[in-house]
């Protein structure tokens, strides 16, 4: 039998060979870390909700104050969502008598039939949670918002989102990274939910002030965040 | 294979039918002294171009040969120093640097502790260049290699040993260092043939490595789209890990009640600790003293009595004095919880002209029907101003006529600021150009001209 | 071609003046080549029955292996006997007690590669497959043991979205630079010794597949005298770079014990009793490896009475290190003065788990006494049944040490006996298919004998050619 031989231009190519294998590997070594950034997997949810409400309506254009509605933002852990009866002061249709109980306005929308049916029913409206963290995570909104962290830095512009969704990756580094030099996300307390608020002068030098003037040391233990 | 059979060369053409160049001569000795003696002479005789080939390293030939000292362990040597390099370096960046964290009062950097780890990488880093410096100097690997295709050859990994003098060497002569070889005593002289003189790499290749080019953009394109593409779906969680624990948390669903509610509502007839309420005059407004003789019903918006007539709420008995220490800081306080909840209908004023009544108002006028707004009573007219402001705190807590209650939604001590506040609207609502200071005033006056 | 013959001699006294031959028997370079090559080069219906059975068995024990992770992933690590107070039970037992398994191959590679102890040659490279294999063995406990297998990789310093880094003071995180590096090492200095040999494969190959394997494996490897010059530096470079290695790896892993602060661990003689004891780990395993395989493959001319012997004889001068160190441990204990200390002692020897202790004592010291005995030392079937012995007493070793100091600590209350479950035991016996299946694999596909080594100290065969 004849012996094999690898062909005379296997030794040309070796090189060659090697060459486009580490592009490759360090194309597709790359392609991954793009791939599992948070940034891609996590940034962009947005989840369809049960009734069609506009936060660059409600928050945008009428102005209301984000507290209008997440009313326990700086006294709780949880930022709460807005029971029934908050969108009732303005969306109460008429009782079965046919009468208003009080104001209302588009009273008879189809968009928020789902609203006037939760108050019928005495139920909750099933509103999909956008910003979520894992369960072994415990972030208190309170020791953030009353500490002069506004609402815009994790959440983003939400007075300018029609349908909201999660502009931040909100991973452990997103938290670290603020924790570890919060100057950047410091405002003064009055100004947390002016989202479109702009630091007059060095921002650096505000949030280093502010910093000092309230004693901010944000810890990085692990118990900060995790029980 | 390794039968050695009487071979001349007469291996002139190949399999691929060319006419082969002579690119030197192979020469068979019958062990390594004979070797080690034919490498000297071919030395001597000035030849250059020349290597012996062994199953094991032939002791001594290298001096024979004249092979210099190999430079791979100043090559191992700067990868050691590499190898120790990186580890202090990373060691110092990550655990002094860039996450400095205490552990068991350990110093974030001290030699002693990076001992270990410098050492080995130390070691790793060198391992890798001897192996791949002994490779890279020794031009391996090389798959192809012309003496695979003689056939006595293939002794030289198992009993044989070679001396192969290469055509390109200046002393080379077809004839002479043939006879050259002979005079060496071998078993046997076999001519080495060249058949693939300047190879090139197949053109096939090309194509191939632009379609696996091509190919591996369609992921980055794939990935890049879904990195500004909004998804309605969360991220896909291969494992969970304790992302989504079995507990309940604040406003989450729960399947253990019927509801699907993990928060529970209070349950009827029942007070939570510390929810008593007794202090009438700060949790409702009224005098404690007759607070007892009020049917709370009345307190509520458009209520009626048993004999169908409106409830005066005017006539109850309401504090007078707001029951928590007043200060600035809670006028700033009210002033600001105002501005939240009650300046959306009510404008910041107290007018009545809030935006969300404008709006309200301007829909209703565009088309009829779709909404039961009314223009909310100014907050500094006479009728308001003459509540007591118990009865003000009320309307916040419950509502009057078409307003919705707050009182679920604004903290108690917040009300009472709101109250506070209000009073302060109520004066600058309804004072003159009189009232305010004569400098400021003039002021104003031109202002108001311009 | 020449060969060499030999007159009888007893290969295993020790004449002054006069070197005994490494090889014996009638074998040339041909032979020996063929010998070595014939288990890799025979077709498979020519092997013997015992090789099939051998690795049905081995892989009966592997797919245990396989399923008992399965089972370990799915339920979690609470599948295993760790529990308060021993939370570092069975699984770094078995980890410790093969990384131990593991230094004998490197040893015998590299250290008595620099001490010039030519009958290495023979016995080299099982020794460093048996390494490499111990060593996956070994790194397999702490990568299942984290649980969550899916995040490995935490182990390593990698750049990551929670902005952490690990803990480079912890030696845990020594251990598993330790443990990569060695692995690492070992494969490259097994696979660059390999090369020439793999080349031999490629030049017998009868058959086109063979030869484009061996060919890829092997190099292009020609055997060519500049080639080989700068081979023997690299090789000379990679022991004496791997000599340390081979110490530090388990000083490193009794580093994982020392640095805490636990009675029992907290013991600066731990790095030095560790190194010993693995290399008398090593060296039992490796004997009880090459004593079946050297028949198995017929390799008796090769890998002879007296390559046993030598490791006996290292056996046995490590055995008694380790038996000092024993000694040592008591003596510290009391000269020290520290009543906890003495505490853990006097339990580890008479505790609850006297009985751990005592078959430690044993196997570990009391058997490898035989060896003083030429008779033990040079009768193969004696040797296996001593070196299986000193295999379970250096397993119980590591159990001594981590379980007795770890459920009697500083806190009475919380007090416990160790009892592993059905899993533990058959990840152990599990752990066993996976190491020899690899061996046996090893045996039939990849040069068994460091073939240019042997070559090379044999005498030079007689020209016949004038």
């Amino acid at each position: 039998m004849k012996r094999y031989q690898f062909p005379a231009w296997i030794n040309p190519l070796l090189p060659v060979l090697a060459g486009f294998v580490g592009v490759v590997l360090v194309y597709y070594g790359g392609l991954f870390v793009y791939a599992i950034q948070p940034e891609t997997s996590d940034v962009g949810y947005r989840p369809e909700q049960p009734v069609p409400f506009s936060h660059a309506l409600h928050a945008g254009e009428l102005k209301m104050d984000c507290r209008y509605c997440h009313n326990t933002v700086e006294v709780a852990a949880h930022a709460a969502i807005p029971p029934v009866s908050t969108c009732l002061n303005c969306h109460r249709g008429k009782n079965e008598k046919g009468e208003a109980v009080t104001v209302g306005i588009r009273i008879d929308s189809v968009k928020l039939a789902p609203v006037r049916e939760a108050a019928a029913l005495d139920e909750s409206i099933p509103w999909q949670k956008v910003h979520d963290l894992p369960d072994y995570v415990y972030f208190d909104h309170s020791a953030h918002v009353s500490r002069g962290v506004s609402c815009v830095s994790c959440h983003g512009r939400v007075d300018q989102m029609e349908v909201v969704e999660q502009k931040a990756t909100l991973a452990m580094g997103f938290c670290l990274k603020c924790h570890r030099h919060p100057e950047a996300n410091l405002r003064p307390v009055d100004q947390v939910t002016n989202l479109g608020w702009e630091p007059e002068g060095d921002a650096e030098a505000i949030g280093k002030a502010i910093m000092l003037g309230r004693g901010i040391h944000p810890s990085e233990h692990c118990w900060t965040c995790h029980r | 294979m390794s039968t050695a059979v009487e071979q001349t060369d007469s291996q002139a053409d190949d399999c691929t039918g060319k006419q082969a160049a002579l690119a030197g001569y192979v020469a068979e000795f019958p062990n390594p002294s004979a070797l080690k003696q034919a490498a000297g002479q071919t030395r001597e005789a000035g030849f250059k171009e020349f290597d012996c080939y062994a199953p094991f390293p032939v002791h001594g030939i290298d001096d024979v040969m004249g092979i210099k000292m190999t430079r791979l362990p100043y090559i191992v040597l700067a990868c050691a120093f590499t190898g120790a390099i990186t580890a202090v370096a990373l060691q110092y960046f990550t655990n002094a640097f860039d996450y400095k964290y205490i552990i068991s009062g350990k110093p974030f950097f001290s030699i002693p502790a990076d001992v270990p780890i410098t050492f080995e990488l130390a070691v790793l880093f060198s391992a890798f260049g001897s192996l791949l410096g002994m490779l890279a100097l020794n031009k391996l690997p090389k798959f192809y290699n012309r003496l695979f295709m003689i056939d006595p050859f293939l002794k030289a990994t198992t009993n044989g040993f070679f001396l192969a003098i290469e055509a390109k060497d200046p002393k080379f002569h077809e004839n002479d260092t043939r006879e050259f070889l002979n005079s060496l005593k071998p078993i046997e002289v076999v001519a080495c043939m060249e058949p693939n003189e300047n190879v090139k790499i197949p053109k096939i290749f090309l194509p191939i490595a632009a379609c696996i080019l091509i190919f591996g953009l369609v992921p980055l394109v794939v990935i890049a789209r879904m990195r500004v593409t909004p998804q309605t779906t969360p991220r896909i969680e291969i494992v969970h890990d304790m992302d989504f624990q079995p507990k309940l948390k604040t406003q989450r669903f729960s399947n253990m009640f019927a509801d699907g509610r993990g928060m529970r509502p209070r349950i009827p007839g029942t007070l939570a600790r510390g929810d008593l309420r007794h202090d009438t005059a700060f949790y409702e407004g009224l005098i404690p003293e007759q607070a007892d003789k009020v049917n709370r019903e009345h307190l509520l918006p458009n209520a009626k009595k048993e004999d169908g007539t409106s409830v005066s709420l005017d006539k109850m008995p309401w504090v007078s004095q707001i029951p928590v220490p007043v200060d600035e800081k809670l006028m700033a306080r009210g002033q600001e919880r105002f501005n939240i909840y009650c300046s959306v209908c009510h404008g910041l004023s107290g007018k009545g002209d809030g935006i969300i009544t404008q709006r309200a108002m301007k829909l209703q006028a565009a088309n009829p029907g779709v909404g039961t707004w009314l223009l909310p009573t100014p907050l500094y007219s006479e009728p308001v101003r003459k509540q007591k402001v118990g009865q003000l705190f009320n309307t916040i807590t419950h509502g009057v006529r078409k307003m919705p209650g707050y009182g679920s939604q604004i903290p108690v001590k917040d009300r009472w600021a709101i109250v506070l506040y209000l009073r302060a609207l109520q004066e600058s609502g309804s004072g003159s150009i009189e009232d305010v200071p004569a400098e400021i005033r003039e002021k104003l006056n031109a202002e108001a001209k311009e | 071609m020449a060969s060499i013959t030999t007159t009888p001699f007893d290969i295993t006294a020790e004449t002054p003046g006069k070197r005994a031959p490494l090889v014996t028997g009638n074998n040339d370079y041909q032979t020996v080549t063929d010998q070595v090559c014939r288990l890799a080069e025979v077709p498979a219906r020519t092997i013997p029955k015992s090789y099939w059975v051998a690795l049905t068995f081995c892989l009966i024990l592997l797919a245990n292996l396989g399923i008992c992770i399965g089972i370990l992933f799915t339920q979690g690590v609470g599948v295993w006997g760790n529990m308060s107070p021993v939370f570092w039970g069975w699984p770094i037992v078995n980890f410790v007690f093969w990384v131990g398994i593991g230094h004998a191959g490197t040893l015998i590679s590299a250290i008595l590669y620099l001490f010039r102890q030519n009958w290495r040659t023979g016995i080299n490279r099982a020794a460093e497959a048996m390494t490499i294999f111990a060593v996956i063995c070994a790194g397999m406990f702490p990568g299942i043991h984290i649980g969550r297998i899916w995040v490995f990789f935490w182990l390593f310093p990698l750049p990551n979205s929670m902005l952490l880094w690990p803990q480079f003071r912890s030696p845990l995180l020594w251990d598993v630079f330790a443990v990569g590096t060695y692995a690492t090492v070992s494969i490259l200095f097994w696979y660059m010794g390999m090369i020439p040999d793999l080349a031999t494969f490629r030049d017998r190959a009868v058959t086109p597949v063979r030869q484009f394997i061996y060919g890829i494996v092997s190099l292009g490897w020609t055997g060519s005298a500049r080639c080989w010059h700068r081979y023997e530096r690299a090789y000379l470079l990679l022991a004496a770079m791997s000599a340390p290695l081979v110490l530090s790896v388990h000083t490193i892993v009794s580093f994982d014990f020392a640095v805490a602060q636990l009675p029992g661990w907290h013991t600066t003689i731990f790095p030095p009793y560790f190194v010993a004891g693995a290399v008398f780990s090593g060296f039992a395993m490796v004997a009880t490896l090459l004593i079946p395989a050297r028949v198995l493959c017929g390799l008796q001319d090769i890998i002879t009475v007296r390559h046993l012997e030598s490791m006996c004889k290292i056996m046995l001068a490590t055995g008694m290190m380790v038996g000092y160190a024993y000694a040592m441990e008591f003596f510290i204990a009391w000269y020290g003065g520290n009543p906890y200390e003495q505490f853990t002692f006097i339990n580890r020897a008479f505790g609850p788990y006297w009985w751990a202790y005592w078959t430690m004592v044993s196997c570990n010291v009391i058997s490898p006494q035989f060896f003083w005995i030429k008779w033990c030392r040079t009768t193969p079937w004696f040797m296996a049944i001593i070196c299986i012995f000193i295999n379970i007493g250096m397993w119980f070793e590591r159990f001594v040490i981590t379980v007795t100091s770890l459920s009697r600590d500083s806190l009475p209350s919380s007090w416990g006996y160790f009892k592993p479950t059905v899993i533990d035991w058959l990840m152990l016996i599990g752990s066993f298919g996976l190491f020899f299946t690899l061996f046996l694999l090893f045996c039939r596909f990849l040069p068994v004998v460091a073939m240019a080594e042997v070559k090379s100290v044999m005498p030079e065969p007689v020209s016949e050619h004038e």
